[in-house]
């Protein structure tokens, strides 16, 4: 009688781990897969706003003759995080946030839990401008910048998004002021005088993520009335 | 007996090594087990996360249709991952031109969709003030492509919302839907700024997913709309004129809107008096707790409900007035649209005993300084209130002379002499400042008119005013206007008046 209860016990036991090791195994296969397309992206602090790569962004065919280029990226903003977003065309500084020129900006109520989603980012040339287009996967915001060499390519401008380079992921803490993207024909440069200080500036497009805590400085920011914000760079780059 | 009990006790201890074992396996079976579930849950949290930042097709019931957005690239591309189940058969479904949300479109292209995974891409070119088109790719291959003549949106559009198609239940599935508000040009500098009917025929397009033999469903001419709340609500022609609970519909003030003034408001504003024996029976401040109770019957308070097939030509509804002080009358006016009249609402006391005691009836429309009305014409005889004020300076009220009636029925138009919107004209800074507060209609211009049967022995007459209230003696730019425009009947009439908004 013991025997069989310790043979059914033992069944039951190996019949649980082989169905979870199986279910476990394409689990994971399902996501390795999923992490090749979308990246990795590791919250090591779930108070910080983090953006990792996505290597291999959406983008069919049909679609893809439309654009010049496609950014996209996975995002973490943490729960209650408050922040506008702003973009638009003008001049603008090559760092920093000075920058003038119409702008819209949009806000939305902090959500009480925090959002995984995709960002996507493109350029598609309309006529003499440029068209700059940001889904944060479901809000969008878009802004045309018309360079004044008409004759220059997006090869001739520098060009910087979220993640710039080989970059593969960064983290903000919740009360900076995010470049989310920053394009700039560097052939523009002007100098402006701003108080004592000079700023070289360009024509080009903006496109930022503001906390509404930060909007007063932000706003001297844009202005040029105080000094460019200095982002330690273990907080910029991980 | 002690030794005798020592035994025992190393007896009970006593077990063969294999149930060691067994137990020992056993513990690292469940062990592990345990081990594995625990990292299946922390895989399924990361897996579900993963779908989710994706917002990936997920086909949890193969006998269903499933419909996952995919991420947004350039502003007039959307896509769309489906899965389209074997049974019943599926159709994409394109449709463009003027609609109206209430239905399902009438006329639409559609491309057979095979049960399985697809890919749905839509390029919506609609951009403002060009040629439109919308192209619809399934699985990477062009299926619908869509060219709008320029008559569609001419002027581009000022405003665009989207929308979804009605779903009465079944397999219909919405996946991309615009209505846009037309521009419309006043010249140079001169922006309207309205709102877009909820519920009328309107440039739109919508595609969507629909049961092969899902045939549209006609829509009604008519409509009861709520919206924001009971004083948006309402019941009439969704393309013309709509009896409407506005903002102002305090007591029993009738207000009447149509979509084309692009307001959501009330365009205008009727005081309706009743008199008995040359009294008015039905006035005082008690009645701010009165309202009209729209109802199908004549002698029935129970709210309208709509049972009409959407093939009828006319539609009528009662309005009761309820809440009315003790002792007073609580009379009924029947409201009519016909198909034949799209402009326009026919307006009568209903045959009822309530309305027994009444003798004459006297509709005051009080909104002359909000519309700014200068011009009252009656089809051979005009009035303009600059004129009458040049000529009768002391003379406040003005007698309008109703011309020989055609068919049995007189007409009287009245309206502003500004022809831009007044929104338009309150922006001007010239006469900004002159306007002193006043509260301007907002909606596109607009006349109204109503034609009254000659049985009714009707009377007309208008209040002129030269200067803005509460303020010392400030003119009305542009000069005197209308304040009031006010017509009295016979109450005993069956005939019925018709008040159009053009």
């Amino acid at each position: 009688m013991l025997a069989a209860l310790a043979g059914i016990a033992f069944l039951l036991g190996s019949w649980q781990l082989v169905s979870y090791s199986n279910l476990n195994r394409a689990l994971t296969a399902k996501i390795r897969h999923l992490e090749t397309e979308l990246g990795v992206l590791n919250i090591d602090d779930p108070s910080r706003v983090y953006f990792s790569t996505i290597e291999k962004p959406f983008l069919p065919d049909v679609i893809a003759e439309h654009v010049e280029r496609v950014w996209q990226y996975r995002y973490y903003f943490p729960p209650g995080y408050e922040f506008k977003k702003s973009d638009g065309a003008g001049r603008i500084a090559a760092d920093g946030f000075y920058w003038t020129g119409g702008t819209s900006t949009s806000w939305s109520s902090p959500s009480e839990v925090a959002i995984h989603k995709r960002m996507s980012i493109s350029i598609r040339k309309n006529d003499k401008s440029y068209e700059i287009f940001i889904d944060y996967g479901g809000g969008t915001q878009s802004c045309r910048w018309r360079p004044k060499n008409s004759q220059a390519n997006l090869d001739d401008f520098v060009i910087e998004p979220v993640l710039v380079n080989d970059q593969r992921d960064c983290s903000y803490a919740q009360d900076e002021i995010i470049p989310i993207f920053r394009i700039y024909d560097p052939a523009s440069a002007k100098e402006k005088k701003i108080g004592d200080r000079k700023i070289t500036t360009y024509s080009g497009a903006l496109a930022v993520i503001y906390p509404v805590s930060q909007e007063a400085k932000f706003k001297l920011l844009r202005q040029g009335i105080i000094a460019e914000q200095q982002m330690p760079a273990e907080d910029k780059q991980r | 007996m002690i030794g005798s009990r020592q035994n025992s006790r190393r007896g009970r201890l006593r077990f063969p090594l294999w149930y060691l074992i067994v137990l020992t396996a056993i513990a690292a079976v469940w062990t592990a087990a345990m081990v594995a579930r625990t990292k299946h849950a922390e895989l399924a949290t990361r897996h579900d996360l993963l779908v989710k930042v994706d917002n990936r097709l997920d086909v949890a019931d193969p006998t269903i249709l499933a419909i996952a957005s995919r991420p947004r690239v350039t502003r007039d591309f959307k896509a769309w991952d489906i899965y389209v189940p074997s049974s019943p058969a599926c159709e994409l479904r394109f449709a463009a031109g003027e609609m109206s949300p209430a239905g399902t479109p009438q006329d639409f292209e559609s491309v057979k969709l095979s049960p399985g995974r697809h890919q749905i891409i839509l390029n919506e070119q609609d951009s403002n003030g060009r040629d439109s088109y919308f192209q619809c790719y399934v699985d990477g291959q062009l299926k619908l492509d869509k060219r709008m003549d320029a008559e569609w949106l001419p002027n581009g559009w000022r405003q665009a919302s989207s929308w979804n198609l009605p779903n009465r239940g079944g397999l219909r599935r919405q996946l991309s839907g615009r209505r846009y508000m037309s521009k419309i040009d006043f010249g140079p500098g001169k922006y309207f700024n309205g709102n877009l009917d909820d519920w009328s025929t309107v440039p739109s397009y919508a595609l969507w997913i629909d049961r092969a033999d899902q045939a549209p469903e006609p829509i009604s001419p008519f409509l009861e709309f709520k919206k924001y709340s009971y004083w948006h609500s309402g019941i009439g022609f969704r393309d013309g004129p709509r009896f409407q609970r506005g903002n102002r519909a305090v007591g029993l003030d009738l207000n009447f809107n149509h979509p084309a003034t692009r307001l959501r408001d009330a365009a205008l504003r009727i005081k309706p008096e009743f008199l008995a024996g040359g009294k008015d029976v039905l006035s005082g401040p008690s009645l701010g707790t009165t309202i009209w109770n729209i109802s199908n019957a004549a002698d029935s308070i129970k709210p309208f409900k709509s049972n009409r097939p959407p093939t009828i030509k006319s539609q009528t509804a009662f309005l009761h007035a309820t809440g009315v002080p003790t002792g007073a009358p609580a009379p009924v006016i029947e409201l009519r649209w016909d198909l034949d009249r799209p402009n326009e609402i026919g307006l009568r006391l209903a045959e009822t005993a309530a309305n027994a005691s009444l003798t004459r009836w006297r509709l005051n429309c009080p909104d002359g300084l909000s519309h700014l009305w200068r011009l009252i014409d009656t089809g051979d005889a005009s009035l303009d209130s600059r004129k009458i004020a040049a000529a009768k300076p002391n003379d406040l009220k003005a007698t309008v002379t109703l011309t020989k009636p055609n068919q049995g029925m007189h007409t009287v138009r009245w309206k502003t002499d500004v022809l831009d919107p007044l929104q338009v004209y309150q922006r001007d800074k010239a006469f900004k400042k002159q306007l002193a507060g006043i509260s301007l209609y907002q909606g596109l211009p607009v006349e109204f008119s109503l034609k009254l049967p000659e049985t009714a022995k009707p009377k007309v007459w208008a209040q002129r005013l030269d200067q803005i209230p509460e303020t010392d003696n400030s003119p009305i730019p542009g000069g005197s206007i209308f304040s009031d425009v006010t017509i009295e009947i016979d109450a005993k009439t069956s005939a019925w008046i018709w008040l159009s908004i053009d």
